[in-house]
């Protein structure tokens, strides 16, 4: 405290002053002002890590729609393993795009529509019966997006167990192969028109926000940095399924749960997700930029002496750690040992209080969202 | 013995201090139970029913196999021509000869000699049903838009909204928290006009109790007050333990702001002023009475004011991150609060905090029907709305946000 710049304004001191009510026990500083070349961290963002992302996701899901049509052709086992596969892959794709909705991805509700799980059974039923009939669903209706994405594939792909079985559900149920097709020509159109966006206009006006107010991009992305990261990672993957927000554990809500087994996969592919944008490495690994963990060391922001941003990936580390004992079924994990899924919870929750409260104070972010009260 | 009367001496003293604290004639029992000859004198069995009727209703207006008249029978607990209906599914409120619609804008205190103005606001109402039959249900398999009513995604919930982005089924329900609850309690039941009306005062002096009935008119009055913010809990005498759960209307939103560290003692506060209240009436102390009328009628309508802000906030936020379907869901209930605020009662003047002129100038710039409603509403005009409405209360904006 004693090493506060003379020049800090007045308005880093109200939040210092903010940042030390919040933590007794740990202590939190910034030193620099604020000289980020936040153009720098956008260009990187978009051009290494986000438009790369949704050029793969593009392709992924490109990929599992031929397949898609291939199986229609043969309906046979190897086609249907093959598809499989090109639909594991796409929904791996789509874990490392769904943080970044910001701009045509949010414009499409594209996240609503990839992936709302628990999917609606009975009403995929329903849809698969009426496009038999010749009747295509509105699949931009919100109410249809437990009908669709990747969950109703789960279903469509999965639900009867073996490939055997699997094949004879969808051999012999009209309209199943055809909504099945259905659902991964929309995702695929997604992918695409998102992607073309992103390609063109959408990175000008990307690049273009590099302001600090609450709609310039580095604002808007912290944001939906720390929603995703609460929302779809902390709680829907995990805390809702381990019973965090109701009085039971809630096995069926997991992610893939026709094929559970997949589950912490997808999990481990969007924590990943997570980490690596958090520090800036670009999509294919290789190298790294500006980040968050970048920019809070310029800020010289630290946690109990040490660089919060050390701080914010040795808790991840320990969430790792946490992911570790958790079995590749998160519903049998679940219900038979959720103790080892609450601790998961845990780990994970201690980094959204920090990133909430201290990364985006020290950002100088304002939550753009408040928890919806239930209603 | 002495060890006995050793421990019984703090408890007295206590209770000394205590008295001397309060009032040394009236003394709140430890729960909302007051009985005359071992049996209880507390009643308002019409206040459970007509929550009961507000839930039914809350869920049909979501309904789109609902006619217009099968709504507006539900509001009214009868038909076009005041002939008996069965619009419930719960038997008991069929057989019931409440409503809704007749206890809209219907106070002693604000309406009494106030037809036109009562008439206006049921108007409002029944305006509001028809439309949402009218313009909402029949696009309910409709993506909304701009100048399209239809259903926009809030978060993993469905919402159906108007051409301008309004919930008319959060208007209605967040509108009757005002114009029923709100008004009925405040300005109704907890009024001198009302409470003391024709012989009650004498009446409950002298223990004298209405027709087959263990109550005096005054008990039962201010009974009724009670119920229409603890009508709906299990336990009525003790209903804080499952505050917010008990109905969609003042005690849920009670539930929700004392969720807000600023505001955690409210229920408990209004509770106690509840119970003070009414031991005042049996022990005809009038001005506890009247004083304990006040801190409730301050009460009840900060809740109106903190979740007029709160959502107009809320939904300002929601809009500057893009997100219109949460943003519109929180204006929604937000046009429903701020609706209510007319009904509001502010104990130093005796009247609302907001008059019915003002809410409507409000609700007109909420509604940007100028331009293209919801859809591009200036969150400029909704912070500036959020402040106007914090600055006639004792609380502030970032009190409800933070």
């Amino acid at each position: 405290m004693n090493h506060k710049p003379f020049l800090l304004s007045k308005l880093v001191g109200v939040l210092l002053f903010g940042v030390l009510l919040f933590s007794t026990s740990c202590e939190r500083t910034t030193g620099n002002s604020d000289t980020w070349n936040r153009s720098t961290m956008l260009q990187h963002w978009a051009d290494d890590i986000i438009i790369p992302a949704w050029n793969n996701f593009s392709v992924a899901s490109t990929e599992a729609v031929l397949a898609a049509d291939t199986f229609s052709l043969k309906l046979d086992a190897s086609s249907l393993e093959t598809l499989r596969f090109k639909y594991q892959v796409a929904y791996r794709s789509w874990q490392k795009v769904s943080l970044f909705e910001i701009g045509p991805g949010e414009q499409r509700n594209i996240r609503l529509r990839c992936n709302t799980y628990p999917t609606d059974t009975s009403e995929i039923k329903i849809n698969v019966n009426q496009l038999h009939l010749g009747n295509e669903p509105n699949l931009l209706l919100p109410s249809t997006f437990t009908q669709q994405g990747f969950p109703a594939l789960d279903y469509l792909l999965y639900s009867k167990g073996s490939v055997a079985d699997q094949l004879n559900y969808l051999s012999t149920q009209p309209g199943a192969v055809t909504y099945m097709k259905f659902l991964f020509s929309s995702i695929n159109n997604l992918a695409n028109e998102v992607y073309t966006e992103w390609s063109t206009d959408y990175r000008t006006t990307f690049l273009e926000g590099n302001g600090s107010s609450a709609s310039a991009s580095v604002n808007k992305m912290a944001n939906d940095f720390i929603f995703h990261y609460e929302k779809e990672l902390r709680a829907g993957k995990v805390g809702i399924p381990a019973g965090i927000f109701s009085s039971n554990t809630l096995p069926h809500s997991i992610e893939s749960l026709f094929n559970p087994g997949f589950s912490k996969e997808l999990f481990q592919t969007s924590f990943d997700a997570h980490v690596a944008f958090f520090n800036g490495t670009s999509y294919d690994g290789l190298s790294d930029g500006p980040s968050f963990s970048k920019y809070l060391d310029h800020l010289g922001a630290t946690e109990n002496g040490q660089p919060l941003s050390d701080a914010v990936n040795q808790q991840f580390e320990a969430s790792q750690t946490a992911l570790n004992g958790v079995t590749e079924s998160f519903k049998a994990t679940v219900e038979t040992d959720n103790f080892t899924m609450l601790g998961l919870y845990d780990e994970l929750q201690r980094n959204t209080i920090r990133i909430k409260t201290d990364v985006m104070q020290i950002l100088n972010v304002k939550i753009d969202y408040v928890d919806a009260d239930g209603d | 013995m002495k060890k006995g009367i050793l421990l019984l001496t703090p408890v007295v003293l206590i209770a000394l201090a205590c008295e001397r604290n309060t009032d040394p004639e009236v003394i709140a029992p430890a729960s909302y139970s007051f009985e005359r000859d071992g049996l209880t004198s507390v009643s308002y069995s019409g206040q459970s029913e007509r929550l009961a009727m507000g839930g039914e209703f809350g869920s049909a207006l979501k309904d789109d196999t609902k006619s217009a008249t099968d709504l507006a029978e539900m509001y009214a607990n009868e038909d076009a021509n005041g002939n008996d209906v069965d619009p419930f599914t719960n038997p008991v409120l069929n057989a019931s000869t409440k409503s809704l619609r007749s206890k809209t804008a219907d106070s002693y205190l604000y309406f009494s000699s106030n037809a036109s103005e009562a008439a206006q606001i049921k108007g409002d109402f029944d305006g509001w049903i028809q439309a949402q039959v009218d313009d909402v249900f029949p696009n309910f398999s409709t993506v909304a838009a701009a100048g399209t009513a239809g259903q926009i995604a809030d978060g993993s919930s469905v919402r159906y909204v108007n051409e301008a982005g309004l919930e008319y089924d959060q208007a209605i329900v967040k509108g009757l928290i005002g114009a029923v609850m709100g008004d009925q309690m405040m300005n109704n039941y907890l009024d001198p006009g009302v409470l003391d009306a024709g012989t009650n005062r004498e009446d409950n002096d002298n223990n004298v109790l209405a027709a087959d009935k263990n109550y005096t008119t005054m008990e039962h009055k201010w009974d009724e007050a009670y119920g229409y913010l603890f009508g709906g809990a299990a336990d009525g005498a003790n209903p804080l333990g499952t505050i917010g759960g008990d109905d969609s209307f003042l005690n849920k939103y009670f539930g929700r702001v004392i969720g807000d560290g600023d505001f955690s003692t409210m229920a408990q506060d209004v509770y106690d002023a509840l119970k003070l209240g009414r031991a005042a009436i049996v022990a005809g102390n009038y001005d506890v009475r009247d004083e304990q009328a006040a801190i409730i009628r301050e009460l009840v309508s900060e809740v109106i004011g903190i979740r007029s802000v709160y959502y107009l906030e809320a939904g300002a936020t929601a809009l500057d991150g893009g997100d219109m379907g949460g943003g519109f869901h929180d204006l929604s209930e937000g046009f429903g609060f701020i609706y209510s605020l007319q009904f509001t009662h502010n104990p130093d003047t005796e009247a609302p905090y907001f008059s019915r002129s003002e809410v409507n100038d409000m609700l007109e710039d909420l509604s940007n029907a100028s331009g293209n409603g919801f859809w591009d509403v200036s969150t400029t005009t909704l912070r500036t709305l959020s402040t106007d409405i914090a600055a006639r209360f004792d609380f502030t904006v970032d009190q409800v946000t933070n």
